[in-house]
């Protein structure tokens, strides 16, 4: 017999964690520590067909010491299950085969033969092959099951797994599959089918459990266990229940001492980019570049010769050559399709990526940093992040699937994990009692945050590719997502990245095709072709629109707090634009960061640094801390900290634990005294520091989003028309509802017609400088109800209501929408006429037959604010006048003011105002104050609203549509603002301040 | 036939080194244990009123079949039932 270098300690083999998805209560970490405990040499995780948690896993085993192994309970075609373990690579790679098998298109015992080298195959438990023939067919099919695993798996590596959990019958059970064993010639090993690590974990185990069968507790069933023994169990806790078989518990110790596999980290193997022949990536790459010099740079040719050998070794010497080809072959390949893509984050910062096409921005030409992206120093693969035109993304990833195969390429995997409100309701259904029921109220808040962060189910990342050169079933299991034709890693970005598997994030951007068909929209109605990547970003109107904030429709910079910004921070030029979307950041608002830099700017305090060991990282930015990178750079030059230690101070104060955060002070502290600077200042640079937090953007991701900014401002002020046209047409979309948009544009003097059953295509169109809204902004109709409509229409024009009802076929709610959002107004302006008049029509799918319409009686149409009401609703958007317009002279002679007189008011003066609410904000960053966007007529009004008034606001306000709001002027250089003293709801009907009307 | 007892009747018991009865003291009448026949365990009902014990059927030197159990929680042993 062979002797386990583990000595007797007994070794779980079958252990779910809580990445069994609703099949175990605990995390790998909590079995891991718990295991360690126990005294356990080793454990087995073998969650349910995946090995989601292989990665967490392996890092628990090793910070607490303890070998890990690696396997899953694999569910057969029939519902049966084993235990697979993975002895060695070769088992890890049938293990990774078999659940992509299983979860693409099941297993049946059959097929697992071929396909076992380097496992060993423990028979299950009580779901297992064996159990289950035991206790259905019987004794001699138990055999039959056995022997069949037997000539799979061979003798050696097939052992009958037996169980006891203190049931009723499991003594007995124990005794035949013994007897089972001896005659197969096979033998036992002792497992505890492990759910929890502790007992206490059992009431939490049937909570998920009955989450995932839809079942309150109390209404049983097979899948109850039916006691707390699923624990984590040591060896000399199971030795009086195997008192007749102590070589059950010794066989899975010597299992565990054969399973010596290891997670093999740098996995990445990418597939090589055809090349022509005789071509090999670094001199391709090389080529490329060349190539792209001269139209694309203009910097010096002596510098930017030297950053290019510069990078180009040390891709090279990352050997990511081929890498930066495969994202480059994708560009490539959006650009033939007329897909706009362009690199986000750290990419941009390299030259290389740049004379791709892979990033916007010359890094020469904003200073900004390679090293950022790639180095010597640090040589990891880096992540690339590429924004794609948000309604053309799947098309791409189409095209990356089909250049590399579908066994190559998959998506990583994201997990849904519990969130308060999720965990409540699934409580409260399976509890059956609601929670507020006495006694259980505090059982289910204890259970609801022991749920808190347990995943709950999978999903696919929003566009993280996976691409390998081995089929990736050979990596790390696959298994289809939910959307048809897609598959994920079994893996998420976490596990990913630790391993080394470098996924490509492709992100939809629904703002890249906006500007993409805006382009299209000039060059169709004005035969103007405009290169939008070949504006140089120094026209002065752009700016000159920016410092206004009249930015509604502007990537970025549309928002609230950036339309206050802009006309206090002046952008003139395009670092401007880079430091204006870097500022509305959690990082540098929370940081209070903000303020002094807009003061310092304005020259009304002079700009500081804490030490003069900072001037070089924050003199750009007037002394604050604006970038991701300043972090790194402050750290460096003030406390002496490694670029890579510097990296691991940003991500602690990003998200890292207090402990860690201490610690890290500590040495910054440390560091900094050791090179001349007072504690104090060293303690205060650290506060700040640690204020801002770490989430801000990193100085060429804001480079690339600021090219974005530009061309959409740049449009908006030269193709209005255009690029509201196609704003409208990849809603939702942006900080504004398309409302907002259609005011606005129309406010700036663009012509925008309204939906017209007759004119109206689908979507929204441009024609001679005229924007018509189409039809597909009506709620209900959708794309294929907007197509059945216009090529009804198109075959011949529609003679009335009923004609347009029975060719359309379209269901009569989505006819009353069209109706109630003005689409027949050009025929019919009487709206409820014309409803009633549908009414009367008796038309659907399968009968043709019209009933000839009786003559209408004369209905009284609703007033004008009613009309807008019903419009809005149908479609959200509309041309009509504001309803306010229409209140004006009223509100005029009781002494309201408007967003456009407001401004003419002096700071501190009290005023009264109304307005329709467009948005209302509580943002965190803000410490309870909140932020209300009023409109009315001539434009729009930002409130402020402080925390004792915003106090339980938005539960007074709901449903809302109009506000009146007391409060006095703000004025800060060009931006005014209200600040309220008192709001409430504001009706036409009882413009007064009723006490009913309060809120 | 057997009797049943749905609230159980307190009995004193002698554990073995496995816990299990060895001598059960009912009514003032000591029993000693010669078998366990069967032993399991429940826990139930932890969201309303635990129930959580652990259950044996043994066989009486007297040649008697009673199913015995103790509370978990409160480590005291009940009297289910006498098999006839």
């Amino acid at each position: 017999m062979t002797i386990a270098p583990f000595g007797e300690s007994y070794v779980e083999l079958h252990c779910h964690s809580w990445y069994s998805l609703l099949d175990g209560a605990s995390s790998p970490e909590a079995l891991v520590a718990r295991a360690a405990a126990l005294g356990m040499p080793a454990l087995a995780l073998t969650d349910r067909d995946n090995l989601h948690g292989a990665v967490a896993f392996d890092a628990a085993t090793r910070a607490a010491g303890i070998q890990p192994i690696y396997g899953a309970d694999v569910t057969l075609a029939d519902g049966a299950r084993l235990t697979l373990l993975a002895r060695d690579a070769a088992g890890w790679r049938s293990l990774c085969t078999l659940i992509t098998r299983q979860r693409h298109a099941g297993l049946t015992l059959d097929e697992l033969e071929g396909h076992c080298a380097g496992l060993t195959c423990l028979s299950g438990g009580r779901d297992g092959l064996i159990w289950r023939a035991l206790d259905g067919a019987g004794d001699a099919a138990a055999l039959d099951a056995a022997r069949r695993l037997c000539a799979i798996f061979g003798d050696a590596a097939t052992w009958i797994e037996v169980q006891h959990h203190l049931h009723p019958g499991d003594a007995g059970r124990l005794h035949r599959l013994a007897m089972l064993a001896r005659r197969v010639g096979i033998g036992i090993v002792a497992t505890n089918q492990v759910a929890y690590a502790r007992r206490a974990e059992h009431p939490l185990h049937e909570v998920v459990s009955a989450i995932r069968q839809h079942t309150p507790l109390d209404e049983g069933g097979r899948w109850r266990a039916g006691n707390s023994e699923y624990y984590l169990k040591s060896g000399r806790q199971l030795m009086p229940l195997f008192r007749a078989y102590p070589e059950a518990l010794r066989a899975a110790s010597q299992i565990a001492a054969s399973c010596r596999h290891t997670l093999a980290y740098g996995l990445q193997d990418l597939p090589a980019v055809p090349l022509p022949a005789g071509w090999h990536a670094e001199a391709f790459l090389r080529a490329l570049c060349e190539a792209a010099i001269t139209h694309r740079v203009t910097a010096d040719p002596q510098m930017l010769r030297r950053q290019l050998d510069h990078e180009l070794a040390i891709i090279a010497a990352a050997g990511l050559s081929n890498y930066l080809l495969i994202v480059w072959d994708i560009v490539r390949e959006a650009r033939v399709r007329g897909i706009r893509c362009q690199g986000r984050g750290s990419a941009a910062s390299s030259l290389v990526a740049y004379l791709l096409g892979i990033s916007p921005i010359d890094p020469l030409a904003h200073q900004l940093v390679f090293e950022r992206f790639l180095s010597h120093e640090r040589p990891d693969m880096p992540d690339i992040d590429l924004d794609i035109a948000a309604d053309r993304r799947d098309e791409l990833i189409r095209y990356v699937v089909e250049r590399y195969g579908t066994a190559h390429v998959a998506l990583a995997c994201t997990f849904s994990t519990f969130g308060e409100r999720s965990a409540r309701r699934d409580l409260s259904r399976v509890l059956a009692t609601p929670p507020a029921a006495p006694g259980l109220q505090s059982l289910a808040e204890a259970l609801m945050e022991r749920l808190a962060g347990a995943p709950r189910h999978v999903g696919q990342h929003s566009g993280g590719i996976v691409i390998t050169a081995l089929p990736l079933a050979e990596r790390v299991p696959t298994q289809p997502a939910a959307m048809p034709g897609r598959t994920v890693i079994q893996w998420d970005k976490d596990a990913l990245e630790q391993v080394g598997l470098v996924k490509i994030d492709l992100l939809g951007l629904r703002m890249l095709g906006a500007l993409e068909e805006a382009v299209r929209w000039v060059e169709q109605d004005t035969g103007v072709a405009i290169a939008l990547d070949q504006l140089d970003h120094a026209d002065p109107s752009v700016y000159d629109q920016l410092c206004a904030g009249d930015t509604i429709g502007v990537f970025q910079v549309e928002s609230r707090a950036q339309a206050q910004l802009l006309p206090r921070l002046l952008p003139r030029t395009f670092a401007d634009i880079i430091v204006a979307i870097s500022l509305i950041r959690p990082g540098p608002l929370q940081g209070q960061m903000v303020q002094p830099y807009l003061r310092r700017r304005a020259g009304l305090e002079p700009v500081r640094v804490a030490h003069p060991r900072l001037d070089a990282a924050l003199r750009e930015t007037l002394g604050v801390i604006v970038f991701q990178e300043q972090v790194i750079t402050v750290a460096r030059d003030l406390a002496g900290f490694s670029p890579g230690a510097g990296e691991r101070l940003r991500r602690a104060l990003g998200s890292g634990t207090a402990a860690a955060r201490a610690a890290l002070r500590e040495q910054f502290i440390a560091g900094a005294t050791a090179l001349g600077v007072a504690e104090p200042i060293a303690a205060e640079v650290f506060r700040s520091l640690e204020s801002f937090g770490g989430y801000a953007f990193p100085r060429s991701h804001a480079a690339a989003f600021a090219v974005i900014v530009y061309q959409s401002a740049w449009l908006r002020r030269h193709h209005p028309a255009a690029l509201l046209t196609a704003l409208l047409n990849h809603q939702p979309m942006g900080f504004w509802p398309p409302d907002v948009l259609v005011r606005d544009a129309r406010r700036r003097g663009i012509a925008v017609a309204p939906i017209d059953i007759d004119h109206s295509a689908g979507r929204s169109t441009l024609r001679d400088g005229t924007v018509r809204l189409g039809l597909r902004h009506v709620v209900g109709l959708g794309h294929d109800g907007a197509e059945r409509l216009v090529a009804a229409r198109a075959a011949r024009p529609f003679t009335d209501l009923a004609d347009c009802c029975r060719r359309s076929r379209l269901p009569r709610q989505v006819i009353a929408g069209l109706i109630r959002a003005g689409a027949f107004d050009q025929r019919e302006p009487r709206r409820r006429q014309l409803l009633w008049h549908l009414g009367t029509l008796s038309y659907d799918e399968d009968a043709l037959d019209l009933e000839s319409p009786t003559s209408a009686p004369e209905l009284d149409e609703p007033d004008a604010a009613e009309l807008y009401r019903w419009q809005m609703a149908a479609s959200g958007v509309s041309v009509a006048a504001h309803p306010l317009a229409r209140q004006r002279v009223v509100l005029a002679a009781r002494g309201y003011c408007s967003s456009a007189t407001l401004a003419q008011h002096r700071a501190g003066d009290p005023v009264r105002l109304v307005g329709t609410l467009v948005v209302h904000q509580a943002p965190p960053t803000a410490r309870g104050t909140q932020f209300l966007t009023l409109e009315d007529e001539f434009g729009m009004v930002n409130v402020i609203v402080r925390p004792t008034l915003a106090q339980g606001l938005r539960e007074r306000l709901a449903g809302a549509t109009t506000l009146l709001v007391v409060g006095t002027v703000q004025r800060e250089r060009a931006t005014v603002t209200l600040l309220a003293q008192y709001i409430r709801r504001w009706s036409a009907a009882c413009p007064g301040t009723s006490p009913a009307s309060r809120v | 036939m057997s009797h049943f007892w749905p609230a159980a009747l307190p009995i004193e018991v002698d554990g073995d080194e496995t816990a299990a009865p060895a001598r059960i003291t009912w009514r003032c009448r000591s029993l000693r244990i010669a078998r366990v026949l069967e032993r399991w365990r429940i826990d139930e009902a932890w969201w309303q009123r635990r129930i959580w014990r652990e259950y044996f059927v043994v066989y009486t030197e007297d040649g008697l079949i009673l199913a015995v159990y103790r509370d978990l929680g409160t480590r005291r042993w009940w009297l289910q039932r006498i098999y006839d």
